[in-house]
């Protein structure tokens, strides 16, 4: 016989009750107390023992739960302290952890992951939810995003493209050259960097790998294609040596060095913006910082955001590019 | 040539003289020929001007006198209707569905006024060949 939801959310709370370490040995009074609290309903003593008599029987009936009424302790346990209903035991801390967890995923998850995502999340995390729903959920990461940006509808579609290792025609507008083409890439990756979303892959027009915002694609077409793979080591190249997404010029990897006010040295010492970042005081609090590093337009944005606090020392075509924007 | 599976040209053919419309895509299924296009305002008209397409337009190809009529269109309005861009830095992709061409190789002319001026989206002798297709994956 199946189990009713009732009385499934009521197994819950006892398995909770005899897994709590904090409270150990609960007795009828503790069953009931727990029901009340957590899920807002009354209940009898016979209702609770009806239940543990279900939960020590076999599945599919039960759950061969170990459940024993410790006479010296005047309470139930569970003989085996590892046993779950859930299958896998969670203990208090282990429920805490994850809690944890789902409000960094969750947080993030809000815009950056599709709805496929978050809901696979919400199963994954059903059970545990039922211990804590009491309580109202208060929100406390904050992470910064903009939700429903142009061309996130494409995201589960060239994620499979990039897992699968399946070629995508694509319709892309290039915003700098205000032209419209069709293109053939070969996605290996999507890149997120301040809340915009990339997919980076072989294009074939370019004969190398290419960043191509999500907000410029159209009319992504998964086709049937040889993979164009390129190595790892690549990839790593091309994404490690540039700050951002879009390089600048012909995207060679060079020494940039800057000049940075004292006002400002201390966002710089705190987080490494890349990791070539090296930074050497001045004695007066100002700093020179220098990077190997492909310049991009992100790198130019970087600077330009702090005004006069900071000075390109070199390369001249960066400085020449940071002046143009100014 | 299977005719349940879904072939797809990238054309990038731009047209002239007026070169801000250009045709990317054609995609050849049983049910229909798909033309996706891009389109980039310019500054030729007050805040970019407007597009609409003709409800008559049509596809014919050199080796038939058959015309496959326009059956519906995305992202664009059928005339009268027009959609007016905001500014002259506008930029818009749409589709036009036809019925359904053979899946032969051949060239193809789209119609949408039999008497065009500049600003008229027509296009002729556009190359389908179909040793450059690819096949898309269907869901």
């Amino acid at each position: 016989m199946p189990i009713n939801k009732n009385a499934y959310r009521r197994y819950k709370v006892i398995d909770a009750c005899l897994r709590n370490k904090m409270r150990r040995y609960p007795d009828m009074t503790d069953f009931l107390a727990a029901i009340e609290e957590k899920l807002d309903v009354n209940t009898t003593a016979e209702t609770v023992q009806k239940d543990i008599a279900v939960m020590k029987k076999m599945p599919p009936d039960g759950f061969d739960a170990p459940i024993k009424f410790n006479r010296t302790k005047l309470g139930y346990e569970y003989t085996n302290p590892d046993f779950s209903i859930y299958g896998v035991s969670l203990n208090s801390y282990d429920v805490d952890s994850i809690n944890e967890a789902i409000d960094v995923i969750s947080s993030i998850g809000g815009s950056r992951v599709s709805e496929k995502f978050t809901h696979a999340i919400e199963k994954v995390l059903s059970n545990v939810q039922e211990l804590n729903n009491k309580e109202e959920k208060r929100k406390i990461i904050e992470t910064d995003y903009i939700s429903e940006g142009r061309g996130f509808e494409h995201f589960d579609l060239l994620y499979s493209a990039c897992r699968d290792r399946v070629p995508i025609s694509f319709i892309h507008y290039s915003y700098s050259r205000r032209e419209f083409k069709a293109l053939i890439v070969h996605p290996v990756l999507l890149k997120e960097f301040n809340n915009h979303w990339y997919v980076i892959g072989f294009s074939e027009a370019h004969q190398a790998l290419r960043t191509f915002g999500l907000d410029r694609v159209n009319a992504p077409e998964p086709i049937y294609k040889v993979f164009q793979n390129t190595s790892p080591h690549i990839i790593d190249e091309y994404l490690n040596d540039v700050y951002g997404v879009y390089p600048l010029r012909d995207g060679k990897r060079e020494r940039v060095t800057l000049h940075v006010n004292p006002m400002i040295t201390n966002y710089f010492r705190a987080q490494k913006i890349h990791p070539s970042q090296k930074v050497k005081m001045g004695s007066r609090g100002d700093a020179v910082i220098t990077f190997e590093v492909i310049p991009s337009m992100e790198f130019v944005s970087l600077i330009l955001s702090y005004g006069k606090q900071i000075r390109v020392v070199e390369p001249a075509h960066l400085a020449e590019t940071v002046e143009k924007y100014k | 040539m299977d005719k349940k599976r879904d072939l797809l040209l990238q054309l990038n053919i731009v047209r002239k003289p007026n070169t801000n419309l250009v045709i990317l895509r054609a995609v050849l299924s049983e049910t229909y020929t798909r033309i996706d296009f891009g389109y980039v305002a310019t500054d030729e008209y007050h805040r970019g001007g407007w597009i609409k397409m003709s409800p008559d337009s049509y596809l014919r190809t050199n080796s038939s006198e058959a015309i496959y009529k326009l059956t519906h269109a995305e992202n664009i309005p059928l005339a009268p209707d027009h959609l007016h861009f905001e500014s002259n830095k506008d930029w818009h992709y749409f589709s036009l569905f036809f019925e359904p061409i053979p899946k032969r190789s051949c060239k193809i002319d789209l119609i949408e006024v039999e008497h065009p001026e500049d600003t008229d989206f027509n296009y002729y002798g556009i190359i389908i060949d179909l040793n450059n297709a690819e096949e898309i994956i269907k869901p």
